[in-house]
């Protein structure tokens, strides 16, 4: 494997930081020979963009606030993204076809990418739950667990702010908050 | 709660060294307590991106709108009625100019004189499936056939920029130029060996449309180290 890093992660970077000049390069450099695969498998012009977008949010998830080393092309990664994600898509529509496109391309990718792009899907997937049953949470719960997260502010402050007694009041209801959000997860996430 | 209040205690680097060490030696053995850390290290990923991460997903369809159009999506603006008749009239008139100079100049033996392509060479990088019959299908000119081989293909293989070219060239020969002219524009600079044949490619599906300024432009545009340039310089000639 290498371990170089790749010219490509200025642009994973530019997806973490929102550098609109350099996210408009991956959609003028990619976006075209998705819209030609969507539209060569079933699809249309807005799946393509749906299914382009949604692969840049999983490249977001998997790499964004981690420590990371690109070592192979973001192309070739949303393109496998993307198609593993267009499959399922198919397969949820007409089952059989789908199911029998998507095992026998799942035999004919690379190893590699199409490790990284199972790794993208899973961490998006485990986000976006974790996004889904947060809003479950207390208001207090929320606001609390954003707060502390930020660092803006002291957690001193942000007891005060609260309404807790203390930075250990404030502690043991974060834990709670967490408890109870963790919990929440558990039961509605689904491995893919 | 307990083992919360360990993992946000492990995360924030509030152990000590002795603890931090306890607790890394039972995370090795206890897939549980691996699992469980996971999840906490997501919640804090996830509370530090919320904000950047609901900005994108704003940004992106925004970005998306332009760069993903249909044809059909685009404006139709109307216009006066006197404009309208003095524009059919100028464009029939542009039409029966074109047609006697594109018979004129742009016999289709002029295309076919140019329109010479490499042998397809599929059958050594496929791993398991036997594409000879698309290989065969296009060196004997079936182009057909080829296409619809090569669709298969492209799907299956979609990273394999030099099978979409020669799908490319299938439309090309059997006159779906549009399809065609959108493949070989889908070459980006990246790609420079196989941008330079489609880049020619277009030009010779612009001169089989008839379309002469646009053919001339393709052919101009042909980059410096392009193989195509001494012929290219001959069709100008032509043109």
């Amino acid at each position: 494997m290498p371990t170089e890093t790749h010219p490509d992660q200025q642009y994973i970077t530019a997806l973490c930081t929102g550098n609109e000049a350099l996210i408009r390069d991956i959609y003028a450099k990619y976006a075209r020979s998705i819209q030609i695969w969507v539209t060569q498998n079933n699809g249309d012009v807005a799946d393509a963009q749906d299914l382009f977008q949604d692969a840049l949010m999983a490249v977001y998830d998997r790499y964004c606030g981690r420590e990371f080393v690109l070592t192979s092309s973001l192309g070739a990664l949303l393109m496998t993204i993307c198609r593993r994600k267009w499959f399922d898509r198919l397969a949820q529509k007409t089952r059989e076809e789908g199911v029998r496109k998507w095992e026998e391309n799942r035999y004919n990718e690379e190893d590699s990418e199409w490790e990284a792009a199972e790794a993208a899907i899973m961490h998006q997937k485990r986000q976006e739950c974790l996004s889904q049953v947060f809003k479950l949470l207390s208001e207090q719960c929320q606001k609390m667990l954003t707060m502390v997260a930020a660092g803006a502010h002291s957690v001193e402050q942000i007891a005060a702010e609260l309404g807790f007694a203390n930075a250990n009041a404030l502690y043991q209801s974060k834990h709670r908050c967490t408890a109870r959000w963790r919990q929440l997860f558990n039961e509605h996430f689904k491995e893919i | 709660m307990e083992n919360i209040e360990r993992l946000d205690r492990y995360l924030r680097g509030a152990m000590d060294a002795e603890e931090k060490a306890g607790f890394e030696a039972q995370l090795a053995k206890d897939a549980e307590l691996a699992k469980a850390l996971e999840l906490q290290r997501d919640m804090e990923l996830f509370l530090r991106r919320k904000t950047q991460r609901e900005t994108l997903q704003k940004q992106l369809p925004a970005i998306g709108k332009e760069y993903f159009q249909t044809t059909q999506g685009a404006k139709v603006i109307t216009m006066p009625r006197q404009r309208r008749l003095l524009l059919i009239a100028a464009s029939l008139a542009a039409a029966i100019a074109l047609f006697f100079m594109v018979r004129w100049a742009l016999s289709p033996s002029l295309f076919d004189s140019y329109a010479q392509y490499p042998p397809l060479a599929l059958t050594e990088k496929s791993a398991g499936i036997d594409w000879s019959q698309a290989e065969t299908a296009f060196n004997s000119k079936k182009y057909t056939e080829a296409e619809s081989l090569l669709a298969q293909y492209v799907a299956e293989n979609p990273l394999d920029r030099q099978a979409l070219l020669y799908l490319g060239i299938c439309k090309m020969e059997q006159d779906k130029l549009h399809e065609a002219q959108s493949i070989f524009q889908g070459f980006t600079p990246d790609e420079a060996d196989l941008r330079d044949y489609a880049d020619w490619y277009l030009a010779l599906s612009y001169l089989k449309a008839g379309d002469k300024t646009s053919c001339r432009q393709a052919l101009q545009q042909l980059s410096n180290t392009s193989p195509f340039r001494q012929q290219a310089a001959d069709l100008l000639n032509k043109l």
